[in-house]
């Protein structure tokens, strides 16, 4: 018997028939939700400006994702993701609760335009209220949470940026950016 | 009491110790503040987190069959391990057919692969690791072993990550946390570009989606997952959750237990290999299902003890394990967690864990996914004890004045029960290619 038939061949599943209790209500906030997210990312070290406050300051040469590098204003400058300033990528959305950033690949994007260059600059176009809103508009994609910059306590206990991702977080919340509350399950 | 636990206690230096109890408590103190800002109610999302696990254990052999053909459908190459040995050999196989010997590996920080003490195997096949996670890279320069499944370092200081550095010429002695990261950051940054595999652990995986998710703070465990053109992965079977939706329940929990922080900084869902037009992105991803003694932990009594996020809680709080850190449990599991699924796991090698314990319960009040740890080393003790003499352990443990005379008193059995496990031999320098600091210099 390989190993796969001997280990399943091992775990018998329960007669029963139930299904289990989930837990999703998360606390609530008095601020928009906008702001929500923006507190949020202040308290995790990460910075929000406009977009061409963004574009003005972002180091050079930057990478940019293709499929926002209209939106952005100009092509990237830089396709050696390990040689760039910065990383601009948008976003399929973000989450006003915990300052999460959901991000995606795809043709047209890098998986290490976020993580590799020291500067992340991300593009957000709707916010959602909750983690488990965000959850739901997971692609099919290999994809990740963002929250805040790269981070470690391992000496110490002292925070320290930007060990190995980008130690700052730039948010541009775009002026067309729309709120969603799916929570009805709409 | 356990010999082996109590003698590591008594020979640790008092700064050490000191150390230790600080930053335990220091996390220990932020976890209920932290999960009170995200769930309404902690209390019920612990319920339900219990519950959940409880469902995936009841029907695990289904959601492992579902789980599979949706990774293998997203072009996840999955492979199953009975025990350590197999995992090993599957994983050296796979390095030997997609990368030259002597190709980096670029490991990121997993439990499961101390488990089965992947790093010497590595090494003796001509694939020297790298561990990257920050705290990680320190355990190996130092020829040290993780004494915290979530804070590897956390029995090391400042001065002597600074020593570390400067003695493999990561960078020049400072005592500035925020230098040593970045010389950590400047100094790996070479090895990811020039690793062709990288390996990492599981936090999750998702039946419904066939998904594998990995959660961290630095951004090492990206790099190691994404850099290399081959992507390994080791999970143990009961990693599974049944959707993507629970993940917005076990992301906040896991991270508010382990480090008092609302969610990780990443939470890396990785679907598969590049696909289409993409421009980066591992080639393969290869997942090891490893049981390594689950499968009977399952039909045991132990059984819960299969639900561990690995979050390290249980760890913060327990007096015993502040006083005589991971190290003292002579096992990659320490604290309560360790103290039942060592035994769980390997009895014979561990059958003396149970005792490490005043049976004070803390670790069951703090655990996200409610395991009753106090109630399962009762029975670990019992079983134990029929299989031995180990009454007088018992007595001790059970009893903290007791338990600190302990301290005291029974050196004997010392490094049996570590030699057993398998530490003793993680512990000497990799063979084959000399010493692993030699080989570090030579071509740092
Ligand atoms: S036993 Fe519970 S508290 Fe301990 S590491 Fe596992 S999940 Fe965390």
């Amino acid at each position: 018997m390989n190993a796969r038939d001997a280990i399943l061949s091992r775990i018998i599943d329960a007669k029963e028939d139930r299904t289990y209790q989930s837990y999703k209500a998360y606390t609530s906030y008095s601020l928009p939700p906008i702001e929500r997210f923006k507190e949020r990312l202040a308290a995790l070290g990460a910075r929000t400006m406009s977009l061409d406050e963004a574009r003005d300051r972002c180091p050079r040469p930057a990478y940019v994702d293709q499929d926002i590098a209209g939106l952005w204003g100009e092509p990237s400058t830089c396709d050696d993701i390990w040689q760039a300033a910065a990383g601009v990528t948008g976003t399929v959305c973000a989450v006003a609760h915990s300052g999460t950033l959901l991000v995606t690949a795809g043709t047209g994007r890098k998986r290490m335009a976020s993580l590799a260059p020291p500067v992340h600059i991300a593009l957000v176009d709707k916010i959602v209220l909750t983690l488990d809103q965000a959850m739901r508009l997971v692609p099919q994609q290999t994809s990740v949470l963002v929250t805040g910059p790269s981070r470690t306590a391992d000496i110490e206990g002292v925070l320290v940026n930007g060990v190995h991702g980008p130690g700052q977080l730039c948010v541009v919340i775009l002026e067309d950016c729309v709120v969603e509350d799916t929570a009805s399950g709409g | 009491m356990s010999s082996r636990v109590d003698t590591f206690a008594r020979s640790m230096p008092t700064a050490t110790a000191a150390r230790v109890r600080r930053a335990t408590r220091l996390v220990a103190d932020k976890r209920m503040p932290t999960l009170s800002s995200v769930f309404a109610d902690p209390e019920a999302a612990r319920t339900a987190a219990a519950d959940t696990k409880r469902y995936v254990l009841d029907n695990l052999h289904r959601l492992l069959l579902e789980f599979e053909r949706n990774a293998i459908a997203n072009g996840i190459q999955v492979h199953w391990a009975l025990d350590a040995a197999e995992a090993r050999e599957t994983i050296v196989g796979i390095c030997e057919r997609s990368a030259p010997k002597w190709s980096i590996v670029a490991k990121a920080k997993s439990m499961a692969t101390e488990e089965i003490h992947l790093n010497e195997a590595l090494f003796k096949a001509g694939y020297p690791p790298v561990e990257t996670d920050l705290g990680e890279f320190v355990i190996q320069l130092d020829h040290d072993t993780p004494s915290h499944i979530v804070a590897p370092i956390i029995h090391k200081d400042r001065f002597q990550v600074a020593r570390s550095f400067e003695r493999a010429h990561v960078g020049p002695y400072t005592q500035v946390p925020t230098e040593l990261a970045l010389q950590a950051r400047h100094y790996l940054r070479k090895q990811f570009q020039a690793s062709k595999i990288g390996v990492s652990g599981v936090n999750f995986a998702v039946a419904s989606t066939g998904r594998i998710v990995i959660v961290e703070n630095e951004g090492n465990n990206r790099l190691s997952t994404t850099a290399p053109d081959v992507h390994i992965a080791v999970m143990g079977i009961e990693k599974l959750l049944p959707t993507e939706d629970d993940l917005a329940l076990f992301l906040p929990i896991l991270a508010g237990s382990a480090t008092g922080q609302q969610i990780t900084t990443y939470v890396h869902m990785v679907t598969g290999p590049r696909q289409g037009a993409e421009t980066d992105g591992p080639r393969e991803v290869h997942l090891v299902l490893l049981d390594n003694g689950r499968t009977d932990a399952m039909a045991s009594e132990q059984r819960d003890i299969l639900k561990c996020i690995r979050c390290g809680a249980c760890q913060n709080i327990c007096p015993v394990y502040r006083a005589a850190s991971g190290h003292g449990y002579g096992h990659v599991y320490g604290g309560p967690i360790g103290a039942v699924l060592a035994p769980s796991l390997d009895f014979a090698a561990n059958r003396e864990l149970p005792f490490a314990s005043s049976l004070c319960g803390a670790c069951e009040e703090v655990c996200p996914v409610k395991i009753p740890i106090p109630d399962m080393l009762v029975d670990l003790r019992t079983k134990s004890t029929a299989a031995g003499s180990w009454a007088m352990f018992a007595t001790g443990a059970t009893n903290p004045n007791l338990w600190r005379a302990g301290l005291a008193l029974t050196p004997w059995l010392g490094g049996i029960g570590a030699k057993a496990s398998g530490w003793a031999e993680f512990r000497d320098p990799p063979k084959g290619q000399g010493d692993f600091r030699r080989w570090w210099r030579e071509r740092a």
